[in-house]
Parts: C-alpha cells; structure tokens; sequence
C-alpha cells in the first residue's frame, strides 16, 4: 500500500513539530525514520496513524485521503515501544481484539488468534495473561495483534529498544520474516543506526522536524547530505582542502571533481584508511583499545586528523608506531566550508 | 535495630491517630451494647439492638440515609466519570477548566445547601425562571423539591460536590489509560467510545469503585445536607441518632450508639463489598495496576 | 468530531451549574430587597455586608481563628502524611499493607459516628470543649487526604537524590529538608489544601467536640440557613468560600512560583 505524505504540519497544541514534511513510501517496502530524540520521527509516526492531528498538508493511503480520518478507521497499526496490552485480557483476547472490533464472531476470532501467535511463536500461550509473559513475549504478542488488525500500513515505534540485545535480533528477524509473508508495508522509527541500516529498504533520516535525506542505507552512509548526516553516524574524518579550477587539493590528496571553488572539507570514513598497503600519508598510532572480538586502534594523521579504525584482534600494533598508510577515497564527499 | 525504630517514629503519629479511631468505634461499640459505668450501666446486652429495630423512626431513618447515599453515589459516579471523560477528550486535563472543576470540592456543604435553596426552594432562581417564561402563575405552583421527604435537595446539594470530586478523583488514572491502553485500543481499530467501554472503564474499575465507596459513606453519615434540606419526618439516620444522643435522658445513650453501631455494621459491609471487588478483579488482571 | 461536540457540551453545563449558583449568592449578598418573581434584585444594599464586617458580629475575628484552626489541621495532616509515606514507601517491613488499609479507616467511619464515640474519651482526657480537641478530630478527617497525596509524591520523589546528597557529605536531616522537601513542596501543598478544606467545612464534629465554645464560620453559617435568612447567609456563605479561595490562591501561587523557578534553573 503506497503511502503519499504532502507538506506535512503537525505538532502538539501550540508546538509545531514537523515542518512541510513530504515522503513517500512504496508499496511492500521497509522504510526506517532514523534520528536523534526529540527529531519528530515518532510525532511523524503519530501523524500518520491519526493520534497526533495534522495542522496542514495531506496523508495518502493507497490513494485515500485519510488526513482527517479517525485513527481507528485508518488501518494504519502501530506496534508501541511501551507494549499496551491490555491487562484484563488474556493474551488470545488481546490478538483477537482487532477482529472482535470488526465484527468477527467469537469463535473464529478466537481460531485466528491462535493461528497468530504461532506465527509469533507464542502457540499455547492464549490463555495467559500478558503479566505472566516476559518482555520479549508481550513484545511478540503486540506484533500479533497488529498483525490481526490487518494493517495497510505497519508502524514501528522503537519496539526493540526496550528489548535485551539478544530478544532484539529474534524480534528484527521474526519482522522481517513476516512482512514478507504477509506484504506489508513497514515503516520503522528508531534511533539505532545499524538497526535501521541493517533493517531497510531505505532509511530517511530527519533532524529538527524535517527530512534530511531519504535514500538506500548504502547511499545515507557513504553519501551523506550534510555534514549533520554524515556525523550522525559518527566516526567521519574530515580533511580541509580547496578545490581550484576543478581540482580538489589537500596535503598528500588530490582529485578531479566538478564542485565549483572554494575551501572545501572532504569527509571520510574510517574504512577510506588503508593501513595493509604502504601509501603516501603518513599516521601515527596513538592509541590502542582491546575490544574482545576486534581492536579500535587510534591513528593520528600528520594533518592532525584522527582516526578510529578497527583491526582484527590478532593485529600488532604499539601506540607510538609510524607508518605511511593509503587512502582509498572512492567516490569522494566534499561539503563546503562555510566558516 | 536502628532502622525499626526509625520506621517506628515515622509511623507514631499515624498509629496514633489510627489509635483514636479505633478508640472511638470501641466506645461506639460498648455503649450501644449498654457498657456505661458513669450512668450506672454495666451489664452488657443486646436488648438496645434489637429495641432499635423495633422503633418505625429508626428503620425509616435508615431508609432515608440509604437512599440518599445510594443515589448519590450512583449518580456522582456515572455523571462524574462522564465528565472526566469530556475532561479527556477534550484535553482540559489541567489549567483553568480544571480549577473550575476543583472548585465544588471546596466549597462547604453548608454552603451548597444555600445554593440549593436560593435556586430550587419555591421561590428561588429556578420557579422565577419558569414564572418569566409563564410555566406557573404563581410560587405555590412550583413543585416542592426541598424539605421533602424524598430528599431529593439533599441528593442534589451531595451530586453538586460529589460529581466534580469524582472527575477529579478518577482523571489523572483515566487520562493516562486513556493515552495509552485506549490510544492502542483505537489504533486497533476500535471506536472512541468502544475503547471507552472496552479498555478505559473496565480498567479504571478500581479507582471509580473507590471513589463511589468514600461519597456512599459520607453521604450515608452526613450530617448538614440533610439536616439543612431535609424533612423533619422522617429524619436521616446521623440526625435521628443526634437526637438521641442529645436527649436529656441519659439512658437513651446506649439506644443512640446502637444506632451507630448500625452504621458502622453497614459501613464495614460496604467496604467489605468493595474490596472483594477489587479482590476479584486484581486476580483478573493478574496483579498489574 | 460529532463526538467531541457532545463533551464539549457536557462541559459547557459543568461550568454553567458549578458558576450560577456562586453568581447567584454573590447577587444575594449584597441585595437588599428581592422580591418574588424578579429575576434580579430590586435594590441593592452593602448594609449587611458592612454590619457583619464592622458590627458586633465580628466577622473578621470568626474568620481569622477558622483560618487559623484549618491550618494548623493541615500542617499536622500534612506532617503526619510525610512520615507516614515516607515510612511506606521508603523502607520494607511486615506490615505495610496494614498500614495502608488502616489510613483508609478513617473514611469509613461517618463522621458523626466518630464524634459521638470519641467525645466521653474526650471528656475523660479533658480535651472536650478545648481547641485541642476540635483539631484533633478535624486531623482524623484530614488524614486519610493527606497521607494518600503524600504517599504519591513520595513514590514519585524517591530517595535517590537524597542518598546522593548524603554521599556528598549532607547528613540525614539536611539532605531530607535540603533535597526531599523541596521536592515534595508541590504534594506538600496540594495536601495542605485538602487538610485545609476538611477542617474548615467541618460543622457536626466541631459542633460535638466543641461544645460550642469553638466557634467556626461553619458552626455559625448553619443556624442562619436554618433560620432562612437569604441575605445572612448568602454574605456569610460569600465570605466562607471567598477566605478559602482566598487560603488556596496563596498556596497555587507559591507551587506556581515554585515550578516557575524549578524551570528557569
């Protein structure tokens, strides 16, 4: 189910959270809202199933106009962080909700129910009451009550953040599984960043209430937007360099590239520093932290620049070795320097 | 060691005034059971019980406070728990409406009683009203809501104070059930009012249950109102008992706390009620709040 | 939205029924002559309000020792709320389900049924007919309010900052009036109110205790209703509500106050 969102304003009372927002998310795909607290994903998230009021633009649904629809006319579902089962019902009531809503007879909603929480793995828990479950059961029982309402559209809000970190990756896989199964279209809020890369089709990232960059995780991660893209992810290195007559030049760097003239700062990441293969920029190690399964090893540039690289366990390096490593640029990223 | 007494000296106070409590329900029950040296009363017996039973003005006494708890604990919880829900759904859940709100828990119920008057006695507010729009010619027309012994002024001055102490009493519960479990309901696929009625009210059973309980006992024993707007014959149980009590005949003493013991008897079988409630529907949720 | 309209409604009525019976006593109070079936007064007069304020009826002095009574009752209502919550919600010990059954009790029994039972202990202990007395069984009124608001905030508080000022060298009586009062301060005050408003709407329980020598405004309002005195009792039913009002604004100011500076900081 295609979803269409157009110059969206929305916030709480007087507190205007999104700002001209548009999105759009084709049918059957996983789309991640990626960024820091307080950003507006989750009031996004809200807009979209009706809890929070849009206070202008537009939301599409498969062509519908639901923007002013009641949340419970939507068929939008969102799976809370907080869980919200409900108390005073067992768990085979809980999943049977949504249908009981529709009008299903008992009997039937009830058989149904059942046939969910085995797709969730929970079969012969019906008759329990979610206090007895553990989190990562009632996290499981809530994405089978989602399930039942049948949603054109599923809504994530952090659900694996309260989570262990092993019940987390079941949680991910088990998601993945049955969006498959059931073609759904999926839109996930999280803060976790390898979460949403790992996870999605593609990741939108937003800041401030609006949308920075909506793109593959490959292309957010390696081409970011901004520098506040790129450093939200974290670990970039940036080189400061100029760019004259269509040549990028820093010390020991130099490039062909079509950005106009101007100081420019070329981002990098870690992973551009190759320290296998004798290179043309020198580095020093600085310092090396033992990480059980890898090494983060610190290396100070001679241009002052600091890089946090991580090497196999086995590697040896000493804090105060010299070498000249190589730097793989690949397609590069130069964000202007406007201070 | 040095931790129990502590928990001991922050606890005094509090036993102590559990202690004066629980002194005067023995007083209660030992008169009425006809234990008073100081009148020269010292064999205990049951003869003031069952003479109380026999008396018309006690049980149409009791019959009076029966009604008037009974109904205003009805109609205070229902109108009340609508109007938190308007509250709610109107998201005036603090600021000015809900100082507005506040405002009849603070106002004495002596004070409601001259509001009750000056609005629904037969010359009040209300029968002038119908007089301008030419419902009745004159005064005597006007039915006779107060003194009466329907008590209906009585229950109308206790539904004034008690439905805005309901709101105020359920809201904060209800709202954060509402803004999540009913949020969810309606996300599911559930109508306002389904998840109202399906999620919202069955959960805040507790908290509704326990409001309803503390207005029927206070309504039940209350004084004022139905001293104020209620009918000399019959009397409301606390008046009645009053009387008694105050009468110059000292051996009526016993006879009035037996009367009391008979509003403790039922106090206790109300709270006794309502905590198997409670009981009964924690087992149900499973001991989550 | 036709749904939202239906509440807006419910309110509208809650407002209208909650003001016009305070409008029409505020009318009445300083009406002079209102016959029937006017729908205002015919003349208005501060005759009666100005007897009562500067008469023999000594008004002010009536209101200044109710005042003065309903707050002694709420800042003992409210100490014993804090140690009590302090006790139950603090430290673990067998018990402490009793406990919170038992700060119930008091709204079981009627009040007319306690007065009645505790006055011969009263009268023994030499406390009937004393202002001792009537702040007592005022307190026990005020209690159950009071321990239920402080048991909330102090559940909400904790101790945690309160440990952490004794870690950094505060001992326990300081880091309780340094860190926890302040804030509990917004519980403290709303359980004030409560004990406030309990002690100063008793009527049958001062009446009893106080023998009439404690003279409250309650104690005083209700003969003039009985008599049906529209004018009387409207001023003295105005200034009732106006001096409580009056208490509860200076205590929303000062958690008004008090939040406003917790925000700025």
């Amino acid at each position: 189910m295609k979803l269409v969102i157009e110059n969206l304003n929305a916030g709480y009372d007087a507190d205007v959270v999104l700002q001209d927002l548009s999105l759009s998310v084709e049918a059957g795909e996983f789309l991640s809202l990626l960024g820091p607290s307080g950003c507006g994903k989750s009031t996004l998230l809200k807009t979209i199933a009706g809890i929070v009021p849009a206070a202008k633009g537009s939301v599409f649904l498969d062509g519908q106009d639901i923007t002013h629809l009641p949340i419970h006319k939507r068929g939008t579902t969102v799976l809370f962080q907080d869980i919200r089962l409900f108390p005073h019902r067992s768990v085979v009531e809980n999943v049977a909700f949504p249908l009981k809503m529709q009008g299903v007879p008992k009997g039937e909603r009830l058989h149904r129910a059942e046939e969910l929480l085995e797709k969730v793995q929970l079969a012969g828990y019906g008759n329990r009451r979610p206090s007895e479950l553990s989190g990562g059961q009632q996290q499981r029982v809530a994405l089978a009550r989602a399930l039942a309402a049948k949603p054109k559209l599923l809504l994530l809000d952090e659900p694996f953040s309260a989570l262990d970190e092993n019940l987390r990756e079941d949680m991910r896989t088990l998601v993945l599984q049955l969006k498959e199964e059931f073609h759904m279209t999926v839109i996930l809020v999280t803060h976790d960043r390898e979460e949403a890369l790992s996870m999605s089709d593609r990741v939108a990232l937003m800041f401030e209430g609006s949308l920075i960059q909506c793109s593959t995780p490959r292309q957010v991660y390696s081409h970011p937007a901004s520098r506040q893209a790129a450093d939200y992810f974290g670990n970039c290195v940036y080189i400061p360099g100029k760019v004259e007559g269509g040549r990028f030049t820093a010390s020991g760097i130099c490039f062909e590239t079509d950005a106009a003239d101007g100081s420019y700062d070329l981002m990098l990441r870690p992973g551009c520093l190759d320290t296998e293969t004798e290179g043309e920029y020198p580095v020093q190690v600085e310092r090396v932290s033992f990480r059980g399964s890898d090494l983060q090893v610190s290396f100070r540039a001679s241009d002052g620049t600091l890089w946090k690289k991580t090497c196999p366990a086995g590697a040896d390096w000493r804090p105060g070795d010299r070498m000249k490593a190589g730097l793989q640029i690949g397609e590069p990223v130069l964000f202007l320097r406007n201070y | 060691m040095k931790r129990q007494t502590t928990i001991f000296l922050l606890l005094l106070p509090f036993l102590a005034v559990t202690g004066i409590v629980l002194v005067s329900i023995w007083n209660v029950l030992v008169q009425s059971l006809g234990y008073i040296p100081a009148f020269g009363l010292t064999k205990p017996t049951l003869d003031y019980y069952i003479q109380v039973f026999s008396r018309a003005d006690f049980l149409s006494a009791v019959w009076v406070s029966v009604r008037i708890a009974l109904w205003s604990a009805v109609f205070s919880v229902c109108l009340g728990v609508l109007l938190a829900m308007a509250l709610i759904k109107c998201r005036k859940t603090r600021g000015g409406m809900l100082y507005a709100v506040r405002l009849p828990i603070l106002v004495p119920h002596a004070v409601v009683a001259v509001f009750v008057i000056q609005i629904l006695s037969q010359t009040g507010l209300a029968a002038r009203f119908a007089h301008a729009l030419g419902f009745l010619e004159d005064y005597s027309a006007f039915p006779q809501l107060l003194f009466t012994p329907s008590y209906l002024g009585t229950i109308l001055a206790y539904l004034w104070k008690e439905i805005p102490f309901v709101a105020y009493f359920v809201l904060a519960f209800m709202s954060s059930i509402s803004d999540t479990l009913g949020e969810a309901a309606e996300n599911l696929g559930a109508s306002s009012l389904r998840s109202f009625w399906e999620v919202t009210l069955p959960l805040s059973v507790p908290v509704i249950s326990r409001a309803g309980l503390i207005i029927f006992i206070f309504a039940f024993g209350g004084y004022e109102l139905p001293l104020l707007l209620g009918s000399t014959l019959p009397k409301a149980l606390s008046v009645q008992t009053y009387l008694v009590y105050m009468s110059p005949d000292l051996l009526q003493r016993p006879l009035a706390m037996a009367m009391n013991g008979v509003v403790l008897l039922l106090s206790a079988g109300m709270a006794l009620a309502y905590s198997m409630v409670i009981y009964r529907l924690n087992r149900k949720v499973g001991g989550v709040k | 939205m036709k749904k939202n309209l239906l509440m807006k409604a419910v309110l509208a009525v809650t407002l209208f029924c909650i003001f016009l019976p305070m409008g029409v006593v505020l009318l009445w109070s300083i009406t002079e002559r209102w016959p029937w079936p006017g729908l205002l007064p015919e003349s208005y007069s501060l005759r009666t309000v100005k007897e009562l304020l500067f008469g023999s009826a000594k008004l002010p002095q009536l209101l200044c020792s109710s005042i003065f009574l309903a707050l002694t009752v709420a800042l003992l209502g409210t100490a014993i709320g804090i140690l009590t919550a302090r006790a139950t919600e603090l430290y673990h010990f067998p018990g402490k389900k009793l406990v919170h059954l038992a700060s119930f009790l008091p709204l079981l029994v009627p009040g007319t049924v306690f007065a009645m039972g505790i006055q011969i202990t009263l009268i023994r202990l030499g406390l009937s007919d004393t202002i001792s007395g009537v702040v007592i069984v005022h307190l026990i009124a005020a209690v159950p309010y009071c321990i239920t608001i402080m048991t909330d905030v102090t559940r909400a508080v904790g101790d945690k900052l309160e440990q952490q000022a004794m870690v950094l060298g505060a001992d326990p009586l300081r880091a309780f009036f340094q860190v926890t009062v302040p804030s509990l301060l917004p519980g403290i005050l709303s359980s004030m109110s409560m004990g406030f408003i309990l002690s100063y709407s008793q009527y049958f329980t001062t009446l009893m205790v106080g023998g009439g020598r404690i003279k409250t405004i309650a104690l005083v309002l209700v003969p003039y209703i009985q008599s049906g005195d529209r004018a009387l009792s409207a001023v003295y039913s105005v200034a009732f509500v106006g001096s409580a009002l009056a208490v509860f604004f200076v205590f929303e100011t000062v958690i008004h106050v008090y939040q406003k500076r917790g925000e700025s900081r």
